[in-house]
C-alpha cells in the first residue's frame, strides 16, 4: 500500500512516503498562515524525490493521514465565528467562572505563580452572547423542569439578533437525557431553515462529549463550533487541492484518542495534540515489532521536549481533563507530557538567585530563532549552544538549506551568560546544554516513576529534530537509545502506524459492589444496554466510513472509582458483556489491580463500593503497517561513511578535541561509530561522547549505547 | 513532655545554622549540577503531589489544597510543591521538636512515620494532618519528606472538622501531637484500630487520607534515595543546604529593596463563633529597618472561649499565603526565606492563645493577618518603581463553608464540604487592574470548584443556579473580581443535615485599598418547606432562576430565613434551599476614576447592577443601548467630588467626633477594652 502521512509541527512540517515498498522522509518550513502551503509543499517535495510531480504521485497513493495545529493555531488567533451560547438558566456563568482558578489552565507552574499578573483568558463566548434557559433535567436524568419552548424562541431570537453565526447548545445533565438539547435544536432549525441566508451551525454539546461535567462539556463544545468553520474551510481547500492532483483515497486525520478518521467525521477539538500522539502510537508500533514491553518515546523539535510512554504494550495513559490552548476540554487524550525545552529554548541568569541558570521554557521559536539563524535574535539558545560546541555543523544544518552563523551565537552566549558568570563561552555553552539536557531526563524519569517502574525498564525511542543531538545526555538511567532514520519525522511515521478508531464515551453511573456489604451487581441489563448502544452507533458510523463492521474489533475500558473517591481510573475490561457473577468480578479485580498500581495498594478501598463512571468503547479496524526491513550487516567499520573531522567539545576532557564526523546515510546496518564521534544527516545531528557507541541494526535503527 | 514555647517555634522557623559538613557539601556542588539538581527536586515532589491527589479521598485532598515538601537534616523545608502555602514556612516548627524531644524515646529510625494534626505544636488547626518522614542513608538522618492535607472531620462535638461551638480544644475531637504511627515502613495497626474507634464520624474517609499522606511522603523519601545513590549523600546534602542558602539570599535582596518605615493594617471582625461580636482581629505594625521586616501584632484583641483563635505559626502560615502569591513568587518555597522576617506575638491575644484555647476555625481569623499584610505591604511597595506592580487588594475570602452530612442517594455516608463557594472567591483589585472574577480559593490559588454536575452526583442536592455574584466585588478604579453565588436545593433523598462555618455577614471583613470600596458582607439565607421544585416541576413560566430576582423579589415562596453565615447543623428536608457565597474582592482606587468603557462593560458581563453604575461610579449611559455619554458622566463626576468636598471635615473635627462613638456594647465582649482592645480578664473554658 502507498501512503503519505503528513504531521505539522511548531517549526517544520514532516512527511512520511511509503511508495511502493520504499520509504521517503521530507521537512519543510511550516507556513503558520496558511498550512496548506506547507502541506502541498512537502508532498511537492516527495514527489520530486521520486522524480515525479505532485499529479502523478498522488493518484498511486492510497491512504493520505494528516496530524496538524490548524485547531490551536486557529484558536490563539481568535478568528472564529461570533457564537452564542445556550444554557440552563441559572447557569449562564458556568464557562466565565470556570470552576475558579480557570487562569492557570495552560500555564506552566512557574508562570502562574504571581498572582498580581494574572488573568482569566477572555471568553470565546461573551457574556451578552449567553442565554439560559428555562428547564432543568437532574443527576438520574429526569425532566425537573420542562422546556418553556416560548422561552427559547425567545433567547434563541436575542442570540441572532446579536449576530450569532453558530449556536451551540450545552443543557445540565443534556448528555444523559438530551431531550430538551435536542428540542433547543429544533426550535433553532425552525427558525432559522438550511435554505435560509442565516442559517446556522448547531452544536450539542451532549453530542461532543457524553461524560459528566458541564464546564468541560460545554467548553469541547464551543471549541469544536468555535473552529469547525475555519478548518472546514482549510481542510476543503487542501481535499479540493488533492483532488485535482488525482487524489482519489480519502483523507484520514489523526486524533488524539490514537485512532484516525476520515476527514469529515473529525470534531475539531479532537485533532488536538495529534502529532506527539501519533509519535507515540508509532512507538507502540515499533515496539510491539521489534518485541520492546516498555519504551520511553521522546520528541525534541524546538520549542517543546514530549515524552510519552510505552508500557506493558500498552499506551492506555490517559489525561481526562486536557487543556486546549486555555481552554480545559472533557474529551479524554491519551497523555503524553511536554515540557519546555527544544532547540529554540533560551537560557538566561537568575540573579535573584545567585545567578542560577534557566533554560526554557521561553523559546525563541522559528521566528526570530536562536541568534545563530541571524533573524534578528539576540538570546542565546540551546542550538546556539550546540553550534559552539561543534555538535551542529553550521554550514549543514537542515541538509545545508539553513546555514547558520556561528559568530551570533557565541555573542550572544558570551553577553548574557559566559560574562556575567565569569566563566567562558565554551563553558556557558557547555552548561546550557547540560541543564537542558538535565531537565529533559528528570521529565523521563518523572514520568516513568509515575507509572510505577525504572528507567533501567525501559528502551528510549529518539524522535523530532534535535533528539539525537541530545539524547546521550537526557536518556539518564536508560541504558538503550533508538534512533531511526525516521526520527527527525517520527510523529509523521507514527500516524502511518494508526488503525481507524472510533471513540465512544458516556457517562452512566452504576454500581458494580455495593458500599459496606461488598455485595455485586445483578442488574447485567443496564451495563449490557449501554454496550449495545455504543456497539449500534459504531456499526452506523463504520458503515458511513464504507468500511465493514465485521472487521472492526470492540475493546472496552471503564472509568471506575470506589465510593467516596472523586478520580476515576480507566481500567480495560477484561468482558464486553456481563452475564454472571464472575463477569462482574473480573471487572472489579482489574480495577483494583490497575488501581493499585497506578496509586498505591493503600488506597484501594472496595468497602466504599465499586462504580462504573462512564462507558468507553473503542470501534477498531486494522489498517496495513509499514514493517522495519531486515538486512544483511556489514562490517563494523563505519569508514565509508566517514566525511571528515573537526573540533568538538567534550565535557569529559573539558576542551575541544578533534573528532571524526560521519554522514548519517552512509552508514551501513552493521557498521559501529565509537564515541567521541558525531554523525550528521539531513535532518538532524547525532552525538555519540566518548563514553558510549552508536551502531546500525539489521533493521537499519541506530542504537546509542555505553 | 513540654508543649512548643512561642519563642522556640519562632527560633525553629528560622534555619538551623549549617555545620561545616554541610557548609563544604554545599560549596563543592558544581553549576550547573545544582541547577539539574533543584530540578530533580522539583520533579519528585510533582510525582508526589500527583500521587497524592489522585489518592486521597477528602475534598481538599482530590482538589489539590495540600503540600508535599523535603526538608533537611535539621528540619528546614528546602522545596515543596503546593496547593498551599499555608504550612511552607511553619512546619520545621514540628520537626524540630520531634528532633528535640523524641530522638532517645522513642528515637527516630528509618522506617518511621511521624504524624501530627495539633496546631500547639506547629500547625494551622486539627483538620490540616501531616505525615512525616525521616530520611536515613546508611544510618545517618540526611533529610524529610513530608506530606500535608485538610480532612474534614475530626471526631468533634459537629461534623466537618471546624467545629464552630467548640469553646476549648477539648471540644475540637482529635488533637494528636507528634506521634510515631509507623515503624520499619509499617503502619502501626494499633494506630490505625485508635482511628477508626477514636469517635470520627468518616473513618474510612480519616484512615484514606491518612494512607495518602503516608504513600505520598514514602514516595519523596524512596526518590530523595535515589537521587543518593546517584550523586552520593553529600551532594544531597550540599544541594539542599545551598538551596535554602540561595532562597535566603533571594528574600533578603528583595527586603532590601523595600522602603525602610512603619506601616500598619487593622482589621476586624464581625462574628465568634455563631454569635455576632466585633473583634480587632489583626492589628499589624510592619516595620522594615536594616535589611529586615518585623512583624507586630500588639494592639490586637484578647483570646476568646470559641474556637475562632489562631496559634502564632498559623498566622505566619497565613502571611506566607500572601509573601508568595505577590512578594516572593519568584522565590523557591523554602522556609529560609523568611529568616529576614520577625514576629511579635503579645500574650494571650487571639492570635497568641492559651494553649487550651479552641483553634479549629481559626483560619476565618488568620486570613484576617493576611488581609492586614495586604494592606501594609501595599502601602510599602507602592511607591517602589520595581515593586508597585505587585500591590494588591486582599482576596475576598467570606463565604459559605457549607458542610452537608448524612446518606447519598448512593446510601454512602457523606460528611463534606461544598466547595464552589471556596474556590471562587474574588481576587482583590490590582495596581494594574482589576481582581480577577471568581478567582479561586485565597487559602489554596489553585484550587479547583467542582463542576455542579459533579456534586449532583455524589451528593443529593440539586444547584438550581450557579451565577457570579451581582454587585459582590468592591468597587473601585480597578474594582475587586467578582464572588459567585449557588442556590443547593435538598433533593433525591428525604433529609440532609447541613452546618455553616463562617464570618462576614455584619461587617466588610477584607479592606480595600486607597480609597477602593470593601466587597459585599455574606449572608446567611435558607427556605424551608420552598415551592422552587414544584414550580420548576409545573413548568411555571414566571420562574426566573436569577440570584437578584430571587432575593429581590420574593419569587420562591417558604420559610425565608437571614441569620449569619456561621449556622448551627440542621435537618433540612427535600426541596429546602440553601445559598451558599464566595465573596468579591475589595476594590483598589477612587470608583470616580475607574473608566467609563469598563464600567459599561461590567454591565455586560453582569458583574455590576445599573444602580451601582449610576451610583457608585457615576457613569451617564443610555440604559437601553448601554450608550456612554461622556460629556454628561465628567460633569457627574465633578458635581460628586464637589459632594464630597461639602461632605467632609478637618482631620481633627472628625477624630473628635469619631472618638466618641463605640458600638453596641452587646458586640464588644470579646473586643477588650474599647477602643485599645487590651485584655479585660481570663477566658474561662470548660
Amino acid at each position: 500500500m502507498n501512503s503519505i502521512d503528513i504531521d505539522v509541527g511548531g517549526t517544520f512540517t514532516d512527511l512520511v512516503l511509503n511508495f511502493n515498498g520504499m520509504p521517503m522522509i521530507k521537512k519543510v518550513l511550516t507556513t503558520p498562515y496558511d498550512l496548506s502551503v506547507c502541506f502541498s509543499r512537502v508532498i511537492e517535495e516527495a514527489a520530486s524525490g521520486l522524480g515525479l510531480k505532485m499529479e502523478e504521485l498522488l493518484p498511486a497513493i492510497d491512504m493520505l493521514r494528516y496530524s496538524t495545529t490548524i485547531a490551536t493555531n486557529r484558536l490563539i488567533e481568535r478568528k472564529g465565528p461570533r457564537l452564542g451560547l445556550i444554557s440552563t438558566e441559572g447557569h449562564e456563568d458556568v464557562v466565565l467562572i470556570g470552576r475558579g482558578a480557570q487562569w492557570i489552565d495552560g500555564t506552566r507552574v512557574a508562570e502562574r505563580r504571581n498572582l498580581a499578573v494574572q488573568k482569566k483568558p477572555d471568553p470565546l463566548i461573551p457574556r451578552d452572547m449567553i442565554v439560559g434557559v428555562k428547564e432543568r433535567i437532574d443527576s438520574r436524568g429526569r425532566v425537573i423542569r420542562p422546556l418553556d419552548e416560548n422561552d427559547a424562541r425567545k433567547k434563541v431570537r436575542y442570540l441572532a439578533s446579536r449576530g450569532a453565526r453558530g449556536f451551540v447548545v450545552s443543557l445540565l445533565w443534556g448528555f444523559l437525557n438530551p431531550v430538551h438539547e435536542r428540542r433547543v435544536k429544533e426550535i433553532i432549525r425552525d427558525e432559522y431553515k438550511e435554505y435560509h441566508i442565516g442559517y446556522v451551525p448547531v452544536v450539542l454539546a451532549g453530542q461532543v462529549v457524553g461524560k459528566l461535567g458541564e464546564y468541560e462539556r460545554t467548553l469541547a463544545a464551543i471549541l469544536d463550533a468555535y473552529l469547525q468553520r475555519s478548518m472546514q474551510i482549510e481542510l476543503s481547500a487542501m481535499w479540493d487541492k488533492l483532488r485535482e492532483k488525482g487524489y482519489r483515497k480519502p483523507l484520514l486525520m489523526v486524533q488524539s484518542s490514537g485512532g484516525i478518521a476520515e476527514v469529515f467525521r473529525t470534531t475539531a477539538s479532537r485533532t488536538y495534540n495529534s502529532g506527539p500522539v501519533a509519535g507515540l502510537m508509532g512507538a507502540y508500533h515499533v515496539a510491539k515489532s521489534l518485541g520492546y514491553h516498555n519504551v520511553v518515546m521522546t520528541d525534541m523539535g524546538g520549542t517543546s521536549f514530549d515524552v510519552g510512554l510505552v508500557v506493558k504494550d500498552s499506551v492506555r495513559s490517559y489525561d481526562f481533563r486536557p487543556i486546549i490552548d486555555r481552554w480545559m476540554v472533557g474529551i479524554t487524550m491519551i497523555k503524553t507530557l511536554s515540557i519546555g525545552a527544544g532547540g529554540g529554548s533560551i537560557a538566561a541568569i537568575n540573579r535573584l538567585l545567585q545567578n542560577q541558570v534557566q533554560v526554557g521554557p521561553r523559546s525563541a521559536g522559528s521566528m526570530p530563532g536562536p541568534a545563530c539563524f541571524n533573524l534578528g535574535g539576540a538570546e542565546p539558545t540551546v542550538t546556539d549552544a550546540d553550534v559552539v560546541l561543534g555538535y551542529i555543523n553550521p554550514d549543514y544544518y537542515y541538509g545545508g538549506r539553513m546555514r547558520l552563523v556561528p559568530s551570533r551565537a557565541v555573542q550572544a552566549i558570551r553577553d548574557k551568560i559566559a560574562k556575567p558568570l565569569g566563566v567562558s563561552v565554551e563553558e556557558a555553552a557547555q552548561l546550557i546544554r547540560k541543564i537542558v539536557n538535565g531537565n529533559m531526563a528528570s521529565a523521563i524519569m518523572k514520568e516513568v516513576h509515575l507509572r510505577g517502574y525504572s528507567p533501567e525498564d525501559f528502551v528510549l525511542f529518539v524522535g523530532g529534530g534535535a533528539g539525537p543531538t541530545h539524547v546521550e545526555g537526557f536518556k539518564g538511567d536508560i541504558p538503550k537509545a533508538v534512533s531511526f532514520s525516521f526520527s527527525p519525522v517520527f510523529c509523521a511515521f507514527g500516524s502511518s502506524t494508526m488503525n481507524i478508531m472510533h471513540v465512544y464515551e458516556v457517562s452512566k453511573k452504576i454500581t458494580l459492589m455495593e458500599p459496606r456489604t461488598r455485595q455485586q451487581t445483578q442488574d447485567y441489563e443496564t451495563f449490557n444496554r449501554t454496550i449495545e448502544a455504543l456497539i449500534e452507533q459504531a456499526q452506523r458510523d463504520l458503515a458511513g466510513d464504507g468500511l465493514d463492521w465485521n472487521r472492526a474489533a470492540f475493546v472496552l475500558e471503564l472509568d471506575m472509582l470506589y465510593g467516596g473517591q472523586f478520580h476515576v481510573k480507566r481500567a480495560l475490561s477484561p468482558r464486553l458483556f456481563l452475564h454472571c457473577q464472575e463477569d462482574v468480578q473480573a471487572v472489579c479485580q482489574a480495577f483494583e489491580k490497575e488501581f493499585s498500581e497506578a496509586f498505591s495498594p493503600f488506597v484501594v478501598n472496595p468497602e466504599g463500593g465499586v462504580f462504573v463512571e462512564s462507558f468507553v468503547l473503542k470501534a477498531i479496524v486494522e489498517t496495513e503497517k509499514v514493517h522495519l526491513p531486515n538486512m544483511a550487516l556489514a562490517e563494523p567499520d563505519p569508514a565509508a561513511a566517514r566525511k571528515g573531522e573537526r573540533p568538538v567539545y567534550w565535557p569529559e576532557a573539558k576542551d575541544f578535541r578533534v573528532t571524526p564526523i560521519f554522514g548519517y546515510e552512509g552508514l551501513r546496518p552493521g557498521n559501529v561509530v565509537e564515541g567521541p564521534a558525531v554523525i550528521e544527516g539531513e535532518y538532524t545531528t547525532i552525538v555519540a561522547p566518548p563514553s558510549m557507541r552508536f551502531s546500525i541494526d539489521e533493521r537499519g535503527l541506530g542504537i546509542l549505547e555505553a | 513532655m513540654p508543649i512548643p514555647t512561642l519563642s522556640e517555634k519562632l527560633e525553629w522557623l528560622k534555619p538551623a545554622p549549617m555545620t561545616l559538613y554541610e557548609r563544604e557539601c554545599a560549596a563543592k556542588i558544581p553549576r550547573g549540577d545544582y541547577e539539574i539538581g533543584v530540578q530533580t527536586t522539583n520533579d519528585i515532589l510533582e510525582e508526589a503531589m500527583e500521587v497524592f491527589v489522585r489518592s486521597s479521598r477528602s475534598y481538599f485532598g482530590v482538589s489539590g489544597d495540600s503540600m508535599v515538601a523535603i526538608f533537611t537534616a535539621s528540619g528546614d523545608l528546602v522545596n515543596a510543591a503546593c496547593g498551599t502555602y499555608l504550612h511552607a514556612i511553619i512546619q520545621p516548627i514540628i520537626v524540630k521538636f520531634v528532633l528535640k524531644h523524641y530522638k532517645e524515646n522513642p528515637g527516630i529510625r528509618e522506617g518511621d512515620i511521624w504524624y501530627t494534626n495539633d496546631a500547639l505544636y506547629g500547625g494551622i488547626h486539627n483538620p490540616d494532618q501531616v505525615a512525616l518522614m525521616p530520611i536515613f542513608y546508611r544510618g545517618k538522618l540526611l533529610a524529610w519528606a513530608s506530606a500535608a492535607l485538610h480532612t474534614t472531620e475530626t471526631g468533634a462535638i459537629e461534623p466537618g472538622g471546624m467545629p464552630v461551638s467548640a469553646r476549648s480544644r477539648f471540644e475540637e475531637g482529635l488533637n494528636l501531637p507528634p506521634i510515631k504511627i509507623a515503624e520499619n515502613y509499617e503502619l502501626r495497626n494499633d494506630f490505625l484500630e485508635f482511628y477508626s474507634v477514636y469517635g470520627l464520624r468518616a473513618p474510612a474517609m480519616f484512615i484514606s487520607d491518612l494512607r495518602a499522606r503516608c504513600t505520598t511522603a514514602d514516595r519523596v523519601r524512596v526518590r530523595l534515595l535515589e537521587l543518593v545513590e546517584k550523586r552520593g549523600p553529600e551532594f544531597v546534602v550540599g544541594l539542599l543546604h545551598k538551596m535554602c542558602d540561595t532562597a535566603e539570599a533571594g528574600a533578603r535582596k528583595k527586603i532590601e529593596a523595600l522602603p525602610n518605615g512603619k506601616f500598619r493594617g487593622v482589621v476586624f471582625n464581625d462574628a465568634i463563633g455563631w454569635t455576632p461580636a466585633l473583634v480587632r482581629s489583626c492589628y499589624l505594625t510592619v516595620t522594615k529597618q536594616d535589611g529586615r521586616i518585623i512583624f507586630d501584632f500588639q494592639g490586637t484583641s484578647p483570646e476568646n472561649a470559641s474556637s475562632y483563635n489562631v496559634h502564632p505559626q498559623a498566622v505566619v502560615g497565613h502571611i506566607a499565603n500572601f509573601m508568595y502569591e505577590y512578594f516572593f513568587h519568584d522565590l523557591p518555597i523554602a522556609s529560609s526565606t523568611f529568616a529576614p522576617i520577625d514576629f511579635v506575638f503579645p500574650e494571650c491575644i487571639i492570635l497568641n492563645p492559651s494553649p487550651t484555647a479552641a483553634t479549629s476555625c481559626c483560619v476565618f481569623i488568620g486570613m484576617q493577618t493576611r488581609c492586614a499584610t495586604h494592606n501594609s505591604f501595599a502601602r510599602m511597595m507602592f511607591s517602589s518603581a520595581n515593586l508597585w506592580r505587585q500591590v494588591a487588594a486582599s482576596p475576598g475570602t467570606q463565604h459559605t463553608s457549607q458542610i452537608c452530612a448524612g446518606l447519598s442517594q448512593w446510601k454512602l455516608a457523606v460528611a463534606d464540604i461544598l466547595s464552589f463557594a471556596l474556590n471562587t472567591q474574588g481576587q482583590g483589585g490590582r495596581a494594574t487592574g482589576d481582581g480577577m472574577d471568581s478567582y479561586g480559593f485565597a487559602w489554596c490559588a489553585f484550587g479547583r470548584a467542582p463542576d455542579s454536575e459533579q456534586v449532583e452526583s455524589e451528593l443529593p442536592l440539586t444547584i438550581t443556579l450557579s451565577q457570579h455574584w451581582k454587585d459582590s466585588c468592591g468597587h473601585g478604579r480597578h474594582r475587586g473580581g467578582a464572588g459567585a453565588v449557588q442556590q443547593w436545593m435538598v433533593h433525591k433523598v428525604p433529609e440532609l443535615v447541613s452546618l455553616c462555618m463562617g464570618n462576614g455577614s455584619k461587617v466588610p471583613l477584607f479592606q480595600p485599598l486607597f480609597g477602593g470600596y470593601a466587597s459585599a458582607p455574606i449572608p446567611g439565607i435558607s427556605i424551608r418547606k420552598s415551592d422552587l421544585l414544584e414550580k420548576m416541576q409545573k413548568g411555571d413560566p414566571q420562574l426566573a432562576l436569577d440570584h437578584r430576582a430571587i432575593l429581590g423579589k420574593d419569587t420562591i415562596k417558604g420559610e425565608w430565613k437571614y441569620e449569619l453565615i456561621a449556622r448551627t447543623p440542621q435537618v433540612y428536608q427535600e426541596g429546602d434551599v440553601l445559598f451558599g457565597f464566595s465573596g468579591g474582592g475589595p476594590g483598589y482606587g477612587d470608583p470616580l476614576e475607574r473608566e467609563p468603557d469598563a464600567v459599561l462593560e461590567d454591565l455586560v458581563k453582569q458583574i455590576i447592577s445599573d444602580w451601582t453604575a449610576q451610583n457608585i461610579y457615576h457613569v451617564v449611559y443610555d440604559p437601553e443601548r448601554r450608550k456612554l455619554d461622556a460629556e454628561k458622566t465628567r460633569q457627574k463626576r465633578d458635581g460628586e467630588r464637589r459632594a464630597r468636598l461639602a461632605r467632609g471635615k478637618p482631620y481633627a473635627e472628625f477624630v473628635q467626633e469619631w472618638s466618641k462613638k463605640s458600638p453596641p456594647k452587646d458586640v464588644l465582649q470579646w473586643y477588650g477594652t474599647w477602643p485599645d482592645a487590651k485584655p479585660t480578664g481570663p477566658v474561662f473554658r470548660p
